[in-house]
């Protein structure tokens, strides 16, 4: 790539000086490593990515071009059509940090071949019998430019992994994905155990007995905040919350407090600014079980130079889009989950979410597909077989008696999180109910 | 956007240097592809355009494979890629004459932007209206594939795709052209969806079900097509034990024909420059022959390649179908009617599932209409459908006289989303489980 990055930004934003209304210039550089591990062999993939993407356009028409590659130094834009383009003011905020590890190098060929087949190894060694699993990682680190001619410059930078484990034991099988920001981080005997332990759930058969107190783990809670964040998004939240919100503006127990913060350091899509280039920060939505404000787009601010960025922007050919960034269900500092888990009389011990959350037309009902054991005094009593989680939103955000101190993350259409959570009023059935 | 111009034996000499051992397998994929969304009116940003080119370099050795690709067309770019993937550097590669500049081909805006009347006007022939938003978008890619001994022609493939967001479900559609049969044939499915929306759903039950075209290329692509690719047989042994298994009923001659697909999106070669092929998958019921790709015919030998699709240039080819056929039976349509006496209609498929382990399938039904008297006459609302896939390939008991080309949709296999087409007539299918 010719000229530092940024600079032909600032050179095509001046030679579209002339052209009517408002326009923002992004780049994007990005590299990649997929390594995958399969009984019948084992592949690497090496990208390197390269993606530019201009918008402009007026209060009533608006367009949108991307490209591979460099960005070019002139443009022809495409006929603009309605509605028309909003682009952000700069704002008085100050970014915040960005997060750590960002400088992590990528893994080498066989430093991710190294990591599969430690957690294959691993894996084998908790559960002899299992069959040989399907390992998939990608790793990735980007950077990023954005400018516009209302003034707002921005950079920053990015950085993910995932690995997804298809596995089976049995007739007992299970696709799981674990996320973090860099690969190094994923420990093979940790997510071999929490491999063993779905395998182990799901193959049970304990489900009869496992009724009372639920414990959501991390991965089932953030799911299920997932499912609810649609409720808390746009100035028309408060209407959509309507059948929850009692007549002192409470949504929930005092355990709950939901928090969008695009820029907190623990998510693994931290970042200092939002698609738009303006800073990310904590904006708290609910907190100790009272409904606090609607997660809202700058222009619905009363002062937008001082408003937090909620914009997505998955990569240069994504058009912007505003909602949840990194949401999340806070965390409890006082509660050790071994505590709350201890606690437990009669109940079960939900360990993963098994699918994606179904909620029904009318948006009250949700079903989860999920993976757990039966408690019994505190201690597991055994897998609880395939189950469902099901109940409503009423009954998840009114029903949580306590949080704990283990926020964790999961990627969805944006990043949700949760800590591990105590909750009654909701049921298990068993799959297929 | 021509790739015409690839200095394709230059490329073919680096790859060789690649390539070094005795079985190896080099290959370099060139592609550039463009894209034009007219979004609905109520949507935050107006027309989109996007255009971007690049390639990729494999080489697969014995078990292994290494893939590189590259978000430019040029010969820093190729070398970059070569590097990457080489097992051993050799101290120069032999950079293309001259690197293929994309054209700039312009999407058909006024047909984009025109669809939105046509649509409007065949929902008034039918006296609907509803409120809607409307999305179309245009797919523009060409394609190219170079090995040390072989070189593609450039594999062209132009198509629209619309996605239409009603108050009760959200329908997608492809089509070669936005035009007034692409309008009707939405029409007719929004026509189905609407008539559903309030209507109850149908009894619990098995009752017969009268496929449509589309519904019926939606169902043959998840338990004909999906069933028999080889890296899904792999699952459960080898692809070529599935040789000759009586999978279906004698009613049913399946092809993957990706050189007849409509015009338009019509391969004469896969993205792995390999030929395509009229390819049998079954035949009277009975399995002719799975659907593999380079790395299926490396390990389990006698298969025949032909049918190695990407996504793009940062995905690794996978065996997938391309334009999948039924061949037409002998029932007329009263016959059809007849055999799905007391059933239901389906003129759309909302979604399918099929879990390629256990072979268990699920079919999402926006809404459908009872059979009776010989005609299909009242709505019922959403359900679903499911069954064995061995248990509606063997459930067929008619295959209509009359085809019809039907965008079978997006097929999302491992995340890779590309367009998939089909050319089906009617079916009546029995024994299959219906729930709401």
């Amino acid at each position: 790539m010719s000229g530092r990055f940024g600079e032909r930004g600032r050179e095509l934003l001046a030679h579209l000086r002339g052209v009517a209304g408002e326009v923002e210039v992004f780049e994007k550089h990005g590299r990649s490593r997929r390594f995958e591990l399969a009984p019948e062999g084992e592949s690497f993939g090496q990208s390197v990515e390269a993606g530019w993407a201009v918008r402009g356009g007026d209060g009533r028409r608006s367009w949108f071009v991307g490209g591979s590659g460099e960005l070019p130094r002139a443009l022809a834009p495409p006929p603009a059509t309605v509605p028309g383009l909003r682009l952000p003011p700069p704002s008085e905020l100050a970014p915040a940090a960005p997060p750590s590890g960002l400088d992590t190098p990528l893994l080498t060929e066989s430093e991710g071949r190294a990591l599969l087949a430690g957690v294959a190894r691993e894996l084998v060694r908790e559960l002899p019998d299992v069959r040989p699993p399907h390992l998939r990682l990608d790793e990735g680190a980007s950077e990023w430019v954005l400018a516009s001619s209302r003034g707002v410059a921005a950079a920053g930078r990015g950085r993910s992994a995932a690995l997804r484990v298809e596995v089976a034991r049995g007739k007992t099988r299970l696709a799981a994905e674990f996320v973090a920001r860099a690969a190094a981080e994923l420990k093979p005997l940790a997510l071999a155990r929490r491999l063993a332990d779905r395998l182990l759930a799901l193959s049970g058969g304990a489900l009869k007995g496992a009724g009372g107190t639920l414990v959501l783990a991390p991965p089932v809670a953030a799911r299920l905040v997932e499912a609810f964040a649609p409720r808390l998004v746009g100035a028309g939240a408060e209407r959509q919350l309507a059948d929850l919100l009692g007549r002192d503006g409470r949504l929930g127990g005092e355990a709950v407090t939901l928090v969008d913060d695009g820029a907190d350091a623990v998510g693994p899509l931290a970042s200092p600014h939002d698609g738009e280039g303006l800073p990310a920060g904590a904006v708290t939505l609910v907190e100790r079980g009272r409904f606090v404000r609607p997660l809202t787009v700058w222009w619905e601010s009363a002062t937008p130079s001082r408003a937090f960025g909620c914009a997505r922007r998955d990569g240069w050919r994504a058009v912007p889009r505003h909602g949840p960034t990194q949401l999340f269900l806070a965390p409890d500092p006082a509660h050790a989950v071994a505590d709350l888990v201890a606690e437990v009389e009669r109940g079960a011990y939900l360990i993963a979410a098994e699918g994606g959350v179904r909620v029904d037309a009318a948006g009250g009902e949700l079903s989860l597909p999920v993976s757990g054991f039966a408690l019994a005094r505190g201690r597991a009593a055994g897998g609880l077989g395939r189950c469902r989680l099901r109940g409503t939103f009423a009954a998840f955000v009114g029903g949580v008696r306590a949080v704990g101190r283990d926020l964790d993350f999961v990627a969805g259409d944006g990043i949700y999180g949760a800590p591990t959570v105590v909750v009654d009023g909701l049921a298990l059935v068993a799959d297929g109910d | 956007m021509s790739l015409a111009a690839l200095d394709t034996a230059a490329v073919a000499r680096a790859l060789a240097l690649v390539a070094t051992g005795a079985d190896d397998h080099a290959d370099a994929y060139f592609e550039a592809r463009s894209e034009a969304e007219l979004p609905a009116a109520d949507a935050t940003l107006g027309l989109r355009v996007w255009r971007e080119a690049g390639l990729a370099v494999r080489l697969v050795r014995g078990e292994s494979s290494w893939l590189a690709s590259r978000d430019a067309l040029d010969a820093g770019a190729l070398a970059d890629a070569l590097r990457s993937v080489a097992r051993s550097v050799p101290p120069a590669f032999p950079a293309p004459a001259e690197a293929p500049a994309p054209d700039d081909e312009p999407p058909p805006f006024a047909e984009m932007a025109a669809f939105a009347g046509r649509l409007e006007n065949a929902l008034r022939r039918r006296y609907l209206a509803f409120p809607y938003r409307l999305a179309t978008r245009w797919h523009a890619r060409d394609s190219r594939v170079v090995t040390p001994r072989t070189a593609s022609d450039v594999e062209r493939e132009r198509f629209a795709s619309v996605d239409v967001r009603t108050p009760w479900g959200r329908a997608g559609a492809l089509a070669p052209r936005l035009d007034d049969a692409a309008a009707e044939a939405l029409a007719e499915r929004l026509a189905a969806r609407f008539r559903g929306r309030e209507a109850p759903p149908p009894e619990a039950g098995h009752p017969p079900l009268l496929l449509r075209p589309g519904a019926t290329a939606v169902a043959l692509h998840e338990c004909v097509a999906h069933a028999l690719e080889a890296d899904v047989l792999a699952l459960s042994g080898s692809p070529l034990a599935a040789d000759g298994l009586e999978l279906g009923t004698s009613e049913l001659d399946v092809l993957d024909d990706p050189g007849s697909a409509p015009a338009g999106v019509a391969r004469a070669f896969d993205d792995e420059g390999n030929p395509t092929l009229r390819r049998w998958l079954l035949r009277r019921g009975r399995v002719a022959q799975p659907i593999a790709d380079l790395a299926a015919v490396r390990r389990w030998g006698d298969l025949e390649a032909g049918s190695g699709f990407r996504a793009d240039r940062h995905a690794p080819p996978l065996p997938r179908s391309h334009h999948l056929e039924l061949l037409a039976g002998e029932a007329s349509e009263a016959r059809l009617l007849e055999l799905a006496a007391g059933g239901l209609e389906i003129v759309e498929i909302a979604s399918g599932t099929l879990d390629a382990a256990t072979g268990e399938l699920g079919l999402e039904i926006a809404g459908a209409r009872r059979v009776r008297g010989g005609s299909a006459v009242e709505p019922v609302g959403p359900f679903r459908v499911r069954g064995h896939l061995a248990a509606l390939l063997a459930g067929v008991v008619a295959v209509g006289a009359e085809r019809a080309a039907a965008g079978a949709g997006w097929c999302a296999k491992a995340g890779q989303r590309r367009a998939v087409w089909a050319t089906a007539p009617s079916i009546v299918v029995a024994g299959l489980e219906v729930r709401a």
